[in-house]
């Protein structure tokens, strides 16, 4: 009828006819693409060992946990691969955090070649603490000529890690390959498949998410990972907001309106023009928000939860994830990636650390609450995993799931006891496990595996602290105290400094922007000094909490060694570098108890939180590392690793090697 | 009776309407209702389509698009893919069953006064027109026929088909008046019922039949003789309008550009289609 009648029936029809027709040419391409693959098929230098390799990743999956777990007779799925194929421990890097590792793991080398040594890469020449694998930034270029000229700035995103991932190699020998939320592959780098990007895509803030929190009070937490917005109240059923979006420009970023109302127990919530029901302490489902910049307009995607207490309402509303189906930054290879997934399964998360940590760190969202979203987010990798596998039927699979990273941070303190959130998250992955056995064929080979394990972390060590008790950094006169990025250190009689998760770095002449150490002797005889001291600290109660200290130059080796930290702090179990030293502080204790909700984790000495390697091939297991993986998988494809990947073969001696 | 009534209702309000666009060309009446109707129609579409479904089935129609685009090269998943788009579109199909149904009566009488004013020459003085009118049992002998009409000039011969109990003549207009047109004492009106641009012209006259008025308002209500016709048609010119080089049908020039505006207002109100 009408206008209405023709869209339906025009776009019908061409529906109808674009179907047909591609199915068409489809069918015509085959025979040309069939000929391309096989001739380059043919360049392969070995004999391929399976048709498909599946590689299913579970940060922080701890082999000894699963170990326990099967010999008391649970994780079937695990066990069946234990008898018949291959479970062990599998080395990680140093340190053991999943950026490092997972860079390790795609590229095949150690982090001296991928320049990647942890979260935070410090910039030395100020002090200051900078993503390490990725660079946004504006160019600004001027158009035109004379008075007819204007300035033009453009927004770029670049991959910092260096070296190349294993599956952009395998493009040459015709082998197809989709890579699902791999840590450190954003932004995506063109492959044959393809791939969504993991760790590091940022969110709309341009953070590494940031939660929101409205309400009428300030809460007293403080809101680090998150911030607070007033929610004014209009009447006893109406309360008015606004939801920050992206920057605009240094000061003012876009926002959307936001309106609580309330009519009898009808919780509405009004975001723009989009309006959506709420219910008290359950989150909502992703909600499309349009944030209107000049002339712009930025979509993302956000879940809300509402609480009330005392009758004030309060609203939690996730980090603003990038919409996958209208993406404002590249979060898929090739960009239409993300709009076939969220067209098919609907909106899901995009942001590389999608499990908020840090609300559930802050008392922002319940216990429950943070586990419905780390399931929810789960499930939606889940449906993405099993549509790539059952869409790729030769070539490479990788999929990584964080859940099992984000449930043990922060529930590691209840154990694993039957029910406790730790449990359940190691029997669902088990079951994971067995739906993907069920999708394998005989051809195909399947490797499950872990960036790292996990161990408790109930102790913070403040380095920054240490450095300045043993007269290694000064602080300026009257300064007690650093909250953060060394403000108030006095660079001219600072000879060492922390920054990042396990680093210190030598204040050297030349390197850094006040350096006073000179290279050479001068240097290497202080790192030797700071590194026997280190060993030697313990607690009040005289327990030692360094395992071992490792000097840059021993471990790393490559044309990036040099961006390393010069000395690599292996703490022991139940210790890590305290939250403020992370990012440059100075606090007023060396040791103090950690109190934070995020009690787990992985950045102690990566000998004693190896990973896991499980797959239903035998694989030589000694030793076996998580560089060894891209080596090992190319050559299960039948292709020669290149001779730069420091990895070595799992599949056993064989002629070609 | 309430046929007639709603007629006169929905003529009175095109009149009114199109009563700034009188002494101009016809094309811009006709684009200024395309305008109305595309706008009306999208805002009727989205009062009673579930917007939310649509948005969702659109999305996932596109998701399959880029399947098909994703896995080329192979055969079997695009035809998948083209299956499964295949059957998202009748799904979309259904979903859009119910505005279109609520949409249709309102189209539909619109439609009609569309035609009846801008679908036909309203009497072009260098053509004859064919006027056929038929009688509800036999046709009168022959030199009972009588013809007379204002404005207009009856041609000889007069035809008779008594198989069909009709009645043929041709006519020739005179300039500027309304003509009107009386064969065996049954009156009605042939051609234009205004001297304006966007009046009604007449293509015919029926007398029985109120509710075919209301969707066709080029049939004219006659004042009927029991020895006269009951109804008639006349074969007046259809009329082309020259848009970007090409002459367009009235319904080309409606349809194509109702949905453009429809687009536009879709688009403008974020209404999803």
């Amino acid at each position: 009828m009408g206008p209405g009648a023709g869209f339906g029936i025009v776009t019908s029809f061409l529906v109808i006819l674009n179907a047909v027709f591609a199915s068409l040419l489809s069918a015509l391409l085959w025979p040309v693409s069939l000929i391309i693959r096989f001739i380059k098929r043919r360049r392969r230098q070995c004999k391929q060992l399976a048709r498909r390799v599946v590689v299913l990743g579970l940060d922080g999956f701890s082999p000894h946990i699963a170990g326990q777990m099967m010999d008391s007779g649970q994780l079937p799925n695990l066990s069946s691969l234990r008898e018949r194929g291959t479970f062990c421990n599998l080395q990680t890097t140093c340190p053991g955090i999943s950026p490092v590792a997972w860079s390790s793991f795609q590229t095949g080398v150690n982090p001296g070649k991928h320049d990647i040594f942890d979260f935070l890469a410090p910039d030395r020449k100020r002090y200051l603490a900078t993503l390490s694998s990725v660079k946004t930034g504006t160019t600004n270029s001027r158009l035109g000529f004379g008075s007819f000229s204007f300035n033009r700035s453009k927004s770029y995103v670049r991959l910092l890690r260096k070296s190349r991932p294993f599956w952009t190699l395998l493009k040459k020998y015709g082998i197809k390959s989709t890579i699902l939320r791999v840590p450190i592959t954003y932004p995506p780098e063109p492959l044959d498949g393809q791939l969504l990007s993991g760790m590091c895509v940022p969110d709309l803030r341009g953070t590494q998410g940031s939660y929101t929190v409205f309400s009428e009070k300030e809460p007293g937490t403080i809101y680090a990972g998150g911030i607070w917005q007033k929610l004014s109240k209009v009447n006893e059923q109406l309360w008015t907001g606004e939801l920050p979006g992206p920057q605009e420009n240094d000061d003012e970023c876009a926002v959307i309106p936001l309106e609580l109302k309330t009519s009898g127990k009808r919780i509405t919530l009004k975001l723009g023009d989009r309006k959506i029901s709420l219910v008290e302490g359950i989150l909502s489902e992703w909600v499309e928000l349009t944030f209107k910049s000049g002339r712009r307009k930025i979509k993302a995607i956000s879940r809300f939860c509402l609480t009330v207490n005392n009758g004030c309402p309060s609203v939690y509303s996730t980090a603003l994830h990038i919409d996958p189906f209208s993406p404002s930054l590249p979060i898929s290879h090739p960009v239409y990636y993300s709009k076939y997934l969220a067209g098919l399964f609907g909106p899901f998360a995009t942001l590389g650390l999608a499990e908020d940590t840090w609300a559930l760190n802050n008392g922002a969202v319940s216990e429950n609450i943070f586990l419905d979203q780390a399931w929810s987010i789960f499930e939606e990798r889940e449906k993405m995993y099993f549509d790539a596998l059952s869409r790729t039927r030769s070539g490479l699979v990788v999929c990584v799931f964080d859940t099992s990273d984000r449930i043990q941070h922060m529930f590691w303190d209840q154990g694993t006891a039957p029910d406790t959130p730790l449990h359940n998250m190691y029997l669902r992955m088990d079951e994971l496990i067995g739906k993907t056995l069920s999708e394998l064929g005989k051809d195909d080979m399947l490797v499950v595996m872990s960036d790292h394990g996990f161990t408790s972390f109930h102790t913070c060590i403040d380095f920054n602290r240490w450095l300045l008790s043993n007269g290694y950094l000064v602080l300026k006169d009257g300064v007690e105290t650093v909250d953060t990025s060394f403000k108030g250190v006095d660079w001219s009689g600072t000879r060492a400094w922390s920054m990042g998760l396990a680093g210190i770095m030598v204040n050297m002449k030349g390197r850094e922007g006040n350096g006073i150490v000179e290279p050479g002797i001068e240097a290497e005889e202080l790192l030797t000094e700071i590194a026997e001291k280190l060993l030697l600290l313990e607690t009040d109660e005289g327990e030692r909490v360094i395992n071992a200290v490792y000097p840059a130059s021993n471990i790393y080796q490559g044309p990036y060694s040099a961006d390393a930290p010069d000395l690599v702090i292996g703490t022991k179990r139940g210790f890590r570098a305290g939250w403020g030293c992370v990012t440059g502080g100075v606090g007023s204790k060396v040791i103090y108890p950690n109190t934070r909700h995020w009690n787990g984790d992985h950045c102690h000495d990566h000998k004693l939180v190896p990973g896991t390697l499980a797959s239903n091939m035998k694989l030589d297991s000694f030793n076996a590392s998580i560089l060894d993986i891209a080596p090992t998988v190319m050559r299960v494809l039948g292709i020669r690793p290149p001779s730069y990947m420091d990895g070595k073969l799992l599949t056993g001696n064989e002629k070609e090697q | 009776m309430i046929f007639d009534i709603i007629g006169s209702a929905l003529t009175w309000v095109l009149d009114t309407i199109l009563l700034p666009f009188r002494c101009l060309p016809p094309i811009w009446g006709l684009l200024f209702i395309s305008l109305l109707t595309g706008l009306g129609m999208i805002s009727i579409f989205r009062l009673t389509s579930n917007q939310e479904k649509i948005s969702r089935l659109r999305k996932r129609m596109l998701g399959e698009v880029f399947g098909i685009l994703l896995h080329v090269s192979s055969p079997k998943t695009v035809i998948g893919f083209a299956g499964r788009l295949i059957g998202s579109n009748t799904l979309y199909l259904l979903y859009i069953l119910k505005p279109l149904l609520v949409i249709a009566i309102p189209f539909m009488l619109i439609w009609g006064q569309l035609d009846a004013r801008y679908g036909s020459d309203e009497g072009d003085q260098n053509a004859y027109v064919t006027i056929t009118v038929r009688y509800e049992d036999s046709v009168p002998k022959r030199d009972d026929i009588t013809v007379s009409g204002r404005g207009i000039e009856v041609i000889p011969p007069v035809v008779m088909v008594d198989t069909l109990s009709q009645v043929s003549f041709r006519i020739a207009f005179e300039d500027g008046i309304i003509s009107s047109l009386n064969v065996n004492g049954t009156a009605s009106i042939v051609g234009s019922t205004g001297l304006w641009n966007g009046a009604i012209v007449l293509r015919g006259f029926d007398g029985s039949n109120s509710l075919k008025r209301l969707f066709c308002p080029w049939v004219g209500r006659p004042v009927l003789t029991d020895a006269g016709p009951v109804s008639g048609w006349y074969s007046l010119h259809a009329v082309r309008y020259g848009i970007l080089g090409g002459h367009w049908s009235w319904l080309a020039v409606f349809l194509v550009f109702s949905s453009v505006f429809a687009i536009a207002g879709a688009k403008i109100f974020n209404v999803k289609i």
